[in-house]
């Protein structure tokens, strides 16, 4: 009896115990998420003698910023709907979202604690910390014009080190007049509250062939010749090549051009799904993607029947991914196959710009050898150059691409893709546009792809 | 200038709370003297600085914070002198700890509303006459085995009574009207459980006398499901299986009670609409959160919000979580006082807790070591239960914070029982005639 209370002494004292580490977990890596959910209404636009701190552009423009007034503090976005994903809301009534949420606690706390103490003691107002964005002010609000009226998404990073110059997710909202319009807004069927760019999940159809196609080279299949008959006959189910066009007797560099749904199929059912799917998780499929803002996880299913094998080898069946992972994707084959973490928030500065936390370029890992990065590359150049994504062409200037068109269930019109990288020698930009029910993705994605290549590249 | 005033007390409350703590384990580890003039000392710090700072917060003085302050230090050090004359060792650690969780929750709850904060005052008061009334009480009146049938009579008649006259609060069916008030009987059930439960284990276990117990545990449980008390249900099980474990050697009763147990909560999933829906906002808070989570989402908030010291007393949001004075007082506390407090004020419950295994180990009367087990096992497991479910690590069952949490009945329940294991401490329990004698196995060697 004696040593049976012993134990359930010790049980208890180590339950306890639990519970206190899991709190200190909790709060060092748990409360961050939680604390800016959108349902918090503990977000404010000032506390105390704090007001909201600004956010600011990677040239130093300010994007928002909170003013004192008689009757209170007033938040404006300087530039309203074009950054109203990245940046999100706050609002006391409906909580906030995006980096108002997540940078919440940073742009309400002061950097200089003995001048908050001050500040509350005198009673007057000083400014919470400023953040600086990777974000392009001219960029992002070029890239949301090509967009408008149009749903879909423009995500365009810096290849080597994982910046994001623009990040566009259209339809959008005023963020100011989130008050006034909340009804409407979460009623609207076409969801412009979604951040389309990082949180939208679509099938990538045929911009996934260059995960299969780095699996092939890897695997030594790409010099095999595959017979193109125009469709594929996978365990009973058809899928056909774009208008049934039979490409004949064709190797790898040939079927990435011309996008061959035939030859990606054959060569996916050889590969099987174990190399499919470890390429995909090599890809960041199926996995978190460590970044500063909210981003859904991309999706590549597990399947051993050849009609899905079929299927997933050309992006479509169950396979989804985000725009942000696409334009990743074309990244990491532009940055001789690593790919970078990408990011939106560059530093943290507090009064007088002072920086007081920096963020670096991270790598998440290399996803192939430099060599078959090179090989994808020079396919993608051929791609942009006589393939299906002549429309990306930017003059003067080689583009790298590959264009998709991803089937969606029903009789919509399918999405349009395109993601790809400028000049395909020395990238400087990977972009990934993305057009819901646009069409194809050389007609509909390609052009704009091309048109935002050409600012970015123009950009200092 | 409150604002400054709370902001920078945090730091300092921080660091007295967890110099409390440290100083009740010194005197229970090291015995070192010193720590026994330390933890009251700091034990009065508190009650005077948090009061001081509540009392400053409105504008005149709010008078009534500072009676309050001025009661409970009064009340506190009058008790301990009383106290400490009727043990012989004069150890008061025990007493310290729960006065300490007393004025964490009083200050809380005045804080959040000085109507619950002046109703748990008096309610606190009465806590401290139950105290000593159960003391007294047990000095007079000896348990003995021949008791069980008066206690489970007792316990019937009390469920029963709810059953047919008890009105609904807060969506559970387990209060009496009382004209003046209304109570919780299954706060007071809880310590004549124990004692029957106790009694029924003293005696050797055989298949015959387990099937009474496990019938009338069965019966107990099934009248708090049936009160939607699903935290009551829960507790008494509990309590009762760790009891039961304790006495069998072979561990079969307890495999098998915990067999119907398990069984049970399935069916009972199943069969209860309410407890199915608390088990979904468990798994996934974040998919129901304007609905069936939007109780344990504002309480993970409020932690989250927190950080290590808090935002400092009214300078947090604790009242966007529902019922936040009873069931999810730990997150208004993680919220304005911080989660470094929370770990300090978990040590004092961990602290309470062995201290009272101590004191069932110790006792040579098997009845009174069993109830020593199970009224220690009422408060842990409480916490326990309570503390886990506001931070989502289990499903929300509706108990109180022992000592903390708003609730007359509760508090009373729970000073009462620490009033009795403070009895059965005394040598006086241990050379009680049912000791030694009946049960040989469990005699000292």
């Amino acid at each position: 009896m004696k040593d049976r209370i012993k134990i359930i002494k010790y049980i208890y004292l180590s339950l306890f115990a639990l519970i206190c580490l899991y709190l200190l977990y909790f709060s060092l890596f748990e409360s961050r998420l939680i604390a800016s959910n959108s349902y918090n209404r503990r977000l404010r636009e000032s506390e105390g003698n704090i007001i909201r701190g600004s956010i600011l552009d990677k040239n130093g423009e300010i994007l928002a910023k909170s003013e004192k007034y008689k009757a209170g503090v007033k938040r404006t976005y300087v530039y309203p709907r074009y950054f109203s994903h990245v940046i999100g809301y706050s609002s006391a009534k409906y909580g906030s979202s995006g980096l108002e949420a997540l940078y919440n606690k940073e742009l309400m706390s002061a950097s200089d604690t003995m001048e908050d103490l001050r500040s509350k003691i005198n009673d007057y107002y000083i400014k919470g910390n400023n953040i600086n964005l990777t974000l392009d002010r001219s960029l992002q609000v070029y890239a949301s014009e090509l967009l408008r009226g149009k749903k879909g998404a423009v995500v365009v990073l810096k290849p080597d080190t994982g910046e994001i110059l623009a990040l566009v997710s259209k339809p959008d909202f005023d963020p100011s007049g989130i008050q006034n319009n909340w009804e409407s807004l979460i009623n609207d069927k076409k969801s412009p509250l979604l951040n389309r760019a990082s949180e939208g999940l679509y099938p990538p159809g045929s911009i996934f062939k260059l995960a299969v196609a780095s699996s092939i080279l890897k695997n030594n299949l790409q010099d095999i010749e595959v017979e193109c008959t125009g469709e594929v006959n996978a365990d009973g189910y058809i899928i056909k090549d774009s208008d049934g066009k039979a490409h004949g007797s064709i190797t790898l560099s040939e079927a990435l051009k011309h996008s061959c749904n035939s030859y990606f199929i054959k060569q996916g059912l050889k590969l099987g799904n174990s190399n499919l799917y470890n390429e995909a998780s090599r890809f960041r499929l199926n996995k978190k993607i460590q970044t500063d803002i909210r981003v859904s996880e991309s999706v590549f299913p597990s399947k051993s029947d050849n009609r899905s094998i079929a299927q997933q080898s050309i992006g479509q069946g169950e396979v989804l991914m985000t725009p942000l992972h696409a334009a990743m994707m074309a990244a990491a084959i532009a940055n001789d196959g690593v790919m970078m973490q990408p990011y939106v928030v560059s530093s943290i500065s507090g009064s007088e710009n002072k920086i007081i936390k920096e963020f670096r370029p991270k790598q998440i890992g290399r996803i192939m050898d430099k060599n078959t990065a090179e090989a994808i590359k020079d396919m993608m150049v051929e791609v942009v150059e006589s393939g299906t994504g002549t429309r990306a062409k930017v003059s003067k200037v080689a583009v790298a691409g590959k264009t998709g068109t991803a089937e969606v269930s029903g009789n919509q019109k399918s999405h349009a893709w395109f993601v790809g990288f400028a000049p395909a020698d020395s990238p400087k930009a990977a972009i990934a546009v993305l057009i819901e029910n646009g069409g194809g993705g050389g007609s509909a994605a390609a052009p704009i792809a091309s048109k935002i290549l050409k600012k970015a590249l123009s950009l200092r | 200038m409150f604002e400054v005033f709370s902001w920078s007390y945090r730091f300092i409350y921080t660091l007295i709370t967890a110099g409390f703590a440290l100083s009740c384990w010194m005197t229970y580890y090291k015995n070192i003297r010193i720590c026994r003039y330390v933890s009251p000392l700091l034990n009065l710090v508190l009650i005077a600085m948090n009061f001081a700072l509540i009392s400053y917060y409105s504008e005149p003085l709010d008078y009534m914070a500072l009676y309050i302050c001025g009661g409970l230090a009064a009340a506190y050090m009058i008790s301990r002198m009383i106290l400490a004359k009727l043990l012989n060792d004069g150890n008061c650690l025990m007493f310290d700890v729960v006065c300490n969780m007393l004025q964490t929750g009083l200050a809380m709850l005045y804080r959040l509303s000085p109507e619950y904060g002046t109703k748990q005052a008096y309610i606190a008061a009465a806590g401290i006459l139950g105290f000593f009334a159960s003391f007294i009480f047990m000095k007079r009146f000896e348990v003995k085995y021949k008791h069980h049938l008066l206690l489970g009579g007792l316990i019937l008649a009390l469920l029963l009574t709810t059953q047919i006259w008890g009105i609904e609060i807060n969506g559970s069916k387990n209060w009496i009207n009382l004209y003046f008030t209304n109570i919780q009987p299954s706060e007071f059930i809880k310590l004549i459980f124990v004692f029957f439960t106790a009694c029924l284990l003293s005696r050797e276990p055989s298949r015959k006398r387990f099937a009474g117990i496990a019938a009338s545990m069965l019966t107990v449980t099934a009248f708090f499901v049936l009160q939607r008390d699903i935290g009551s249900a829960f507790l008494f099980f509990t309590v009762y299986l760790v009891m039961l474990f304790s006495r069998d050697v072979r561990g079969l009763y307890t495999a098998a009670s915990s067999g119907a147990a398990l069984g049970g909560a399935f069916i009972s999933y199943f069969a209860f609409s309410y407890i199915r829906s608390r088990v979904l906002a468990w798994i996934n808070p974040w998919k129901y959160i304007s609905g069936k989570s939007y109780q344990i989402t504002q309480s993970l908030f409020a932690v989250a919000t927190g950080g290590f010291i808090g935002t400092g007393l009214y300078l947090g949001d604790p009242k966007f979580i529902p019922a936040v004075h009873t069931d999810f007082i730990f997150s208004a506390l993680c919220e304005e006082t911080g989660i470094l407090n929370g770990i300090s004020l978990l040590a004092m419950y961990a602290l309470l807790s062995i201290i009272g295994m101590d004191i069932s180990s110790k006792c040579s009367n098997p009845i009174y070591s069993s109830a020593a087990l199970g009224l220690t096992s009422l408060t842990a497991i409480q916490t326990l239960v309570i503390v886990c479910g506001v931070l989502n690590i289990i499903p929300i069952t509706g108990v109180t914070l022992p000592f903390v949490s708003y609730g007359g009945s509760s508090l009373l329940s729970q000073f009462m029982n620490v009033g009795i294991l403070y009895y059965i401490s005394t040598d006086k329990a241990s050379q009680t005639s049912e000791a030694e004698s009946l049960v040989p196995r469990t005699a000292s060697r």
